[in-house]
């Protein structure tokens, strides 16, 4: 090699490098256009000529923008690892939705929203990450499932051997002390008690992502185990406690409908927040495949430095989502949307028995008591289709990630269409339908039947919809009288405590002339009735101290 | 791809130069491939640096400076390959090919940085001037030159001079500081040049061009040779920025303070994909507008509904008519028009 022909860098290479230039196209780069322009970057300062010439992106993430971040991992993930190119969670411009499409016999719609939107099978996973949820991943095998996950793992900052090592892989003859730790062997000769047998804790349970393949392959036993980790952050063998800390867990199964080697545990399913699927290859994106093949691609091993959370950002990043608001609107549609699922007319006798649970306590068929119901819209009421309602844990899921959607977004506070993305993928195991309920028959309700996603978010449109029809946002006549008590009865006198009972008395004198009792309204009586509790201790109470 | 596919181009500096770096080149290259550039992609890009380099290299570039440019270039365009991004509306495509003939000597020894500015600007002002005649402009500006001292202060008057109104300081600032043959160029202030409207005023010989940029400075719409009338903003769909006929509510002589009726979509033209704050619902009756216009340019820009009135201070009307009290022309809205008319008083 003579001296014109050797390569002409050596040594440390900086930014004006011709090799670190031609390196900003790999897929080791983050894209350095914002995610999400706004408008609102307009500058009103006078321009100087070192402003034309400011380098276009910004120079990192700091703390924040991390919601910025967050969508440059998204766009990472769907632009170079997870070939999913499906925009399933739709959002529309306000005032300009996208145009429909009618293909096929069955007039299938396709809808092209006028928005940003989103794949969840790569979305949902990331928010459980920034949220530190519990996500189930479904779909068959090659799908991308625990490729997905180990990403997440990747997000974190694990280097990629840590992350494969850690994963836990579900088998049949997995036990306790596999998946957590096992008893030091000298401890188990020597210890007098139990308190005296040290546990090696296995190092995966210190991690903040923690991926369980193929999670209904894992025996039941263990499975209760890994129930008590997945919702309380802690583990026990032998007598000694490990604390796990807050983390974001992904667990895999090929199949939702117990066709793993066991049953999965349902108090396990209600500890899973979220649940995605893997959609289908589309078979015209072949030609990725194709490349990656011939590079030997592996997108999890190429993760750009950008887009990696160190300990403090994912703090700060579950921080600043747990803080965005939720306006009392939106609060309120998700109350009326939960009030119809759980309520159940016939099921008791005392007012506050009328509900689901009692009916399946009780072991009795739901479906057959909202049958005796005589006068009711089966189709208009939403709880007609459900055979049970809302735990307080799914709640605060749907909280949770609809603040996630939100933050996500770019959004300031949490909007209807953030709770509407995300709510069939947090309920998606949390409620049961009543397939033999008139809303699934006829050709448009077949479908709904195998379709959980398109049922939940129909029903949740339903809600909204009566809210609207009901204008409960203009006249909330319950929503004041609880408002007034919120604000507390120091200084109310007992004249102004009567009136207060008399007006919900009259509340519940016009319900009782003129309403069928709805969910909502069952849920509104009882807060009422409350309201009424309170101001009659408190009455008491000014009665014995005049 | 290799080096020995890249010399085997006909032609002589690049061919050369190619054969010369062949190691270098053939590192460059295997990057870009392994980095996901396709084959035939990086093929047809390096045969259009290749004659761009040659047609340089004959124009006269000393060997010395071919040598760094063509790395930067090689370098830079194998980049964009492997991004996808090699394509003639692509900023860095263009500036590459089109910007670096006319300005191959003036980006000076170690180009890097000067080409780095050249991207910036043109991906930054992308779509708001004219890009040719800011090319052309800057061209001739740096003719003669050989270092790029007067790089940016030039790219930024001829952004101004060809529509980037919100350059206009800047670019009033930056000519102080550049000698008379690089302002007259970058400005238009000198015989021959760009030609076509508005470039076809007479230009005099002997106009200082100090001068006339300290008589604009007094007065945006005085140029030497442009009378007027003129025009400000437009119906979107002829390129304007409106959708709705602009109501003029106030102006201080180099803004203006427009409203117009709210419309679905009717955010800046360009910024469609950008989602509304608000509902439809929630809709506000107007649409508020700052206008930024002297006499080579307008930009409108949307703002948000003033608070506690429907314009801002600078804004507020004057005895002497929305344009403000020191302005020398009259901008008036019609009902029947999309436009803002701006005449001389």
């Amino acid at each position: 090699m003579n001296e014109a022909e050797a390569p002409r860098s050596n040594g440390a290479r900086n930014s004006t490098d011709p090799a670190s230039a031609v390196e900003q196209g790999r897929r080791s780069d983050v894209s350095a256009a914002p995610t999400l322009p706004t408008a609102s970057g307009e500058d009103r300062r006078e321009l100087s000529v070192d402003d034309l010439f400011a380098p276009l992106a910004p120079e990192s993430a700091g703390p924040s923008r991390l919601d910025e971040k967050v969508r440059q991992a998204y766009f990472w993930i769907v632009n170079h690892a997870i070939i999913s190119p499906h925009y399933d969670i739709e959002f529309e411009r306000p005032g300009a939705a996208g145009r429909s499409f009618a293909l096929g016999d069955s007039a299938a719609e396709l809808r092209l929203p006028s928005a940003q939107s989103y794949s969840s099978f790569v979305l949902l996973p990331l928010l459980t990450f920034a949220v530190r949820g519990r996500c189930l991943l479904l779909g068959g095998p090659g799908r991308g499932k625990t490729a997905s996950a180990v990403l997440m793992g990747i997000l974190a900052g694990y280097p990629i051997r840590e992350v494969r090592r850690a994963m836990q892989h579900g088998h049949p003859q997995l036990t306790v002390t596999d998946m957590f730790g096992t008893p030091l062997p000298k401890d188990l000769i020597s210890a007098d008690s139990l308190g005296e047998v040290d546990v090696a804790w296995r190092t995966w349970l210190g991690m903040r992502v923690k991926i369980v393949d193929e999670y209904n392959r894992i025996p039941t036993r263990t499975q209760s185990a890994l129930l008590t980790v997945l919702a309380d952050g802690y583990v026990e063998v032998y007598d000694q406690i490990y604390s796990t800390g807050a983390s974001a867990w992904y667990l895999t199964a090929n199949d939702d409908a117990g066709g793993g080697t066991y049953q999965v545990v349902e108090a396990l399913k209600d500890r899973i927040d979220v649940v995605a699927h893997a959609l289908p290859f589309n078979t015209r994106f072949l030609d990725q495949l194709v490349d990656r093949a011939a590079r030997r691609l592996r997108p999890e091993e190429h993760v750009p430095e950008g887009i990696v959370f160190t300990e403090a950002e994912h703090d700060a990043l579950d921080a600043a989502i747990r803080a965005l608001p939720m306006p009392a609107d939106v609060r309120r549609r998700i109350e009326f949307f939960a009030a119809q699922l759980e309520f159940l007319e016939r099921a008791g006798v005392q007012f506050e028995y009328r509900t689901k649970d009692t009916a399946r306590l009780a072991g009795a068929d739901v479906h057959q008591i909202a049958a005796q119901d005589t006068g009711r819209d089966r189709l208009s009421d939403i709880g007609t289709s459900a055979l049970n309602g809302l735990s307080v844990r799914s709640l605060q899921s749907l909280i949770s990630y609809s603040k996630a959607m939100a933050f996500f977004r770019g959004r300031p506070e949490v909007g209807i269409e953030d709770v509407r993305a995300v709510l069939p993928f947090v309920l998606h195991d949390k409620i049961s339908p009543d397939l033999r309920a008139g809303v699934f028959d006829g050709d448009e309700g077949a479908p709904l039947r195998t379709d959980r996603i398109s049922w939940l978010r129909g029903i949740f449109d339903d809600a909204c919809a009566q809210y609207d029809t009901l204008d409960r946002d203009g006249s909330d006549a319950v929503g004041e009288l609880l408002d007034e008590l919120h604000a507390g009865l120091d200084g109310v006198d007992a004249a102004s405590v009567r009136v207060r009972l008399a007006r919900i008395e009259r509340v519940l004198d016009s319900w009782s002339m003129a309403r069928k009792l709805y969910g909502h309204l069952y849920d509104d009586a009882l807060a009422l009735k409350y309201a009424h509790q309170r101001y009659t201790n408190y009455l008491t109470w000014l009665s014995s101290n005049p | 791809m290799t080096a020995t596919d890249v010399a085997a181009q006909p032609g002589g500096a690049w061919r050369t130069w190619a054969v010369g770096r062949r190691s270098h080149v053939g590192d460059v290259l295997a990057r870009a491939q392994a980095a996901g550039a396709p084959r035939a992609d990086l093929h047809r890009a390096l045969q259009r640096i290749g004659v761009m380099l040659d047609g340089v290299a004959t124009a006269g570039l000393p060997a010395g400076r071919l040598d760094p440019l063509a790395e930067e270039v090689l370098a830079r365009a194998a980049a964009r390959v492997s991004a996808r991004r090699w394509h003639p509306h692509d900023p860095t495509t263009t500036v590459l090919l089109d910007w670096v003939p006319r300005l191959a000597p003036a980006l000076g020894p170690d180009p890097a940085a000067a080409l780095s500015d050249l991207i910036t600007a043109v991906t930054r002002l992308r779509g708001t001037v004219d890009a040719v005649r800011w090319r052309d402009l800057v061209g001739a500006a740096m003719a003669g030159a050989t270092e790029a001292t007067h790089l940016r202060g030039a790219v930024t008057v001829a952004a101004w001079r060809c529509g980037a109104v919100q350059w206009r300081s800047a670019a009033l600032g930056a000519a102080a500081d550049l000698p008379e043959s690089v302002l007259g160029g970058a400005a238009r202030l000198r015989p021959g040049g760009a030609a076509g409207s508005p470039w076809d005023a007479p230009v005099a010989a002997d106009a200082d061009p100090w001068d006339v940029l300290a008589r604009n400075a007094q007065d945006p719409w005085w140029w030497p040779g442009l009378t007027g009338p003129w025009r400000i903003g437009g119906f979107r769909g002829f390129g304007g920025p409106w959708v709705r006929i602009p109501e003029l509510l106030g102006g201080d002589g180099l803004r203006w303070w427009v409203r117009t009726e709210s419309a679905p979509n009717d955010g800046a033209a360009g910024t469609d994909d950008i989602e509304p704050a608000h509902s439809q619902a929630d809709l506000p009756p107007y649409r508020y507008w700052e206008v930024r216009a002297d006499i080579h340019g307008s930009r409108a820009v949307p703002r948000p509904a003033p608070a506690g009135g429907d314009r801002p201070a600078w804004a507020a009307p004057s005895p002497s008519g929305p344009a403000g009290p020191s302005s020398t022309v009259t901008v008036q809205a019609h009902e029947h028009s999309y436009y803002l008319h701006v005449a001389r008083r």
